[in-house]
């Protein structure tokens, strides 16, 4: 190789960084197509529902982590309301399947319409400024649709919720109830495409140009990158991810939607999964979405405490990890791919 | 090549330039010094389409081009280095220089004949063509942002202090750059507190105080004035002292 020709001056020494990322992302994207043919094989290890309906929800979480991450880890901006377009696309899935009897995957295309709608007259305003307006205004928006939710009875169900949701069809077969093995193929065949496009999307030209603005958007604005458009396409893909996420919620084996999953509560949740993976990474939403989900699990018990977790490992890992566990795991490991050779004396000098 | 006449720009309710008028003609080297918060940056801004001109007009060659956006602007042949180099750190040299055709619409060998031609004129880049930006040192960070300017394939380049915090052996080597840069034909405008080697290879001057131009000149009259030599280039302190 080239590098072997030059002369030993300091610059012939110095690892090609890039190229190691690079090398880095290609196998982190074998390693998630592995991850994804590992769970297909999951459910023959557990005959326990329980533990099934659990990844079931993993599920749904990787996909809302995987949206946020595109938002919070590309764009450089932040969701506090996340669970509101998450919210958006499982009671409009539900209430135009269950009341007005639709198609559930007509309904979850009118779903996701109007969850990019919301979306765009959200962002398009806020991204133009400088600064995390965006935040504030998801804040508001989160607020908005709990309210509404709750409020709204006749449409929605309010706190009694919305029930006699029908199951998902798939080319004709009913994804029925009593049959959560079907539902957990479905729900992480999404998974695993809404991750593919992800990846392919941040690979692409456009992608390489939300990570320069990211890095200095004042130089990308120089060259010519509509920088705020950006944003919001980002912005506006995060949201339908969420929405995705809850149609699949909405046609799950409960098939009753209730406004708790859909507040403040779960979009702190959601922050955290993405901040815990590591912002900007392919891994991050898996590690958060498992993470997460399993503390939820544990802590359920104790109800509203789990917030006071989240907001302790939000601060700590700021402190500890700010580029989340798949980071400081890819470091451990090129640690030890380091200390090998260097242990068996080998030849590298 | 660029001209603007009395044009008015403001952060809010804070005016930064008030009826600033300059022109930089083909092939000239023109530098606009004054302290920290003068307006140059601003300055920059307004012209490659960043921020609104509230009143007053540009052109540029035969077009008015004020309030322009910046892509157009860029394929107009306008280039703004900004200041503090601005590096995309998170990816690698080759990534950023193209970015920097990003406006342009040129096809993929187009770029790589123009990557090449950035490689040749610093091969320093090269070696490090797959190293991420940030890991760069100031002198190569400039040099990239130069570099990554240059692939717009622009006709007037304008500087944002890039001697800015480079040692002095470093600085020298840019300014011999943009020197080389208008031999090629290139039209410059730099901005520079460093104003002595500003003015060393510029024909002409402005200075700017709070938001208007209160001097120009060529740089030999500049280097010359009393104003500027006791303001901008530290001399004659003890004469006024005494
Ligand atoms: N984003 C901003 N918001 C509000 N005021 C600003 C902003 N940027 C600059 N200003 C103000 O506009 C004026 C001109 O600033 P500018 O950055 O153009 O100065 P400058 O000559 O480039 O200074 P320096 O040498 O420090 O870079 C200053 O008074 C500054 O405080
Ligand atoms: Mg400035």
């Amino acid at each position: 190789m080239a590098a072997r020709e030059r002369p030993h001056t300091d610059e012939a020494i110095v690892p090609n960084e890039a190229e190691r990322h690079a090398a880095r992302r290609r196998a982190e994207k074998l390693q998630i197509v592995a991850f994804f043919g590992i769970m297909a094989l999951v459910p023959f290890g557990i005959g326990n529902d329980y533990y099934l309906h659990i990844l079931i929800y993993i599920g749904l979480h990787l996909i809302l982590a995987t949206g946020l991450n595109l938002l919070m880890g590309y764009a450089g901006q932040v969701s506090l309301g996340h669970a509101a377009f998450y919210g958006i696309g499982a009671y409009a899935s539900g209430i135009l399947t269950a009341t007005y009897g639709w198609n559930p995957w007509l309904a979850m295309l009118a779903a996701l319409l109007l969850t990019c709608v919301v979306a765009w007259l959200v962002g398009k305003p806020t991204l133009r400024l400088r600064g995390h307006y965006l935040a504030m205004a998801t804040l508001g928006v989160g607020i908005i649709v709990a309210v509404v939710i709750r409020q709204w009875t006749d449409l929605t169900g309010g706190s009694a919720g919305l029930t006699g949701i029908p199951s998902m069809t798939f080319f004709g077969h009913e994804l029925t109830s009593d049959q959560d093995l079907q539902y957990y193929y479905f729900v992480w065949a999404w998974a695993a495409a809404l991750t593919v496009l992800f990846a392919n999307l941040v690979a692409s030209r456009p992608g390489r140009a939300l990570r320069a603005l990211h890095d200095s958007e004042l130089a990308a604005q120089v060259l010519g990158v509509d920088t705020a458009g950006f944003k919001v396409r980002a912005f506006v893909i995060s949201a339908a991810y969420a929405s995705i996420a809850g149609t699949l919620y909405a046609h799950s084996s409960m098939r009753f939607l209730s406004p708790t999953p859909f507040g403040f509560h779960t979009s702190i949740a959601l922050l955290v999964m993405v901040v815990l993976g590591g912002q900007g990474t392919l891994w991050g939403p898996v590690l958060g979405a498992f993470t997460i989900t399993l503390i939820e699990e544990t802590l359920r018990p104790y109800a509203d405490y789990d917030i006071i977790v989240y907001g302790l490992l939000l601060m700590v890992l700021m402190i500890v990890m700010p580029g989340g566990v798949s980071r400081a795991l890819g470091s451990l490991i090129d640690l030890v791919r380091g200390w090998v050779p260097a242990l068996r004396g080998g030849d590298e000098p | 090549m660029l001209r603007l006449t009395s044009v008015d720009a403001s952060y809010g309710r804070v005016r930064a330039l008030r009826r600033i008028s300059l022109h930089v003609d083909d092939g000239e080297i023109v530098t606009l010094i004054g302290a920290n918060g003068a307006g140059k940056t601003t300055t920059l801004a307004v012209i490659s389409g960043l921020m609104p001109a509230a009143s007053g007009t540009i052109t540029f060659g035969e077009q008015t081009v004020t309030n322009w956006g910046p892509s157009r602007l860029v394929r107009a042949g306008i280039c703004h280095v900004p200041e503090g180099r601005q590096v995309f750190g998170s990816l690698s040299v080759a990534d950023n220089l193209q970015l920097g055709a990003y406006s342009t619409g040129l096809s993929r060998q187009e770029i790589r004949a123009l990557m090449r031609e950035q490689f040749e004129r610093f091969p320093r880049l090269e070696e490090r063509r797959t190293q991420l930006a940030g890991s760069l040192s100031g002198g190569e960070q400039q040099m990239l942002a130069l570099a990554r300017g240059l692939m717009s394939r622009p006709k007037l380049l304008m500087l944002d202090e890039p001697s800015l915090g480079l040692a002095p052996i470093i600085a020298h080597q840019v300014m011999a750059e943009v020197q080389k840069l208008r031999e090629e034909g290139l039209t410059v405008l730099l901005v520079e507190q460093n104003a002595r080697a500003a003015l060393r290879i510029a024909d002409r001057g402005y200075v700017i105080e709070t938001g208007r131009i209160v001097l120009e000149g060529s740089a030999r009259d500049l280097l010359d004035n009393p104003e500027v030599q006791r303001a901008y280039l530290g001399k004659g302190y003890r004469e006024i002292w005494e």
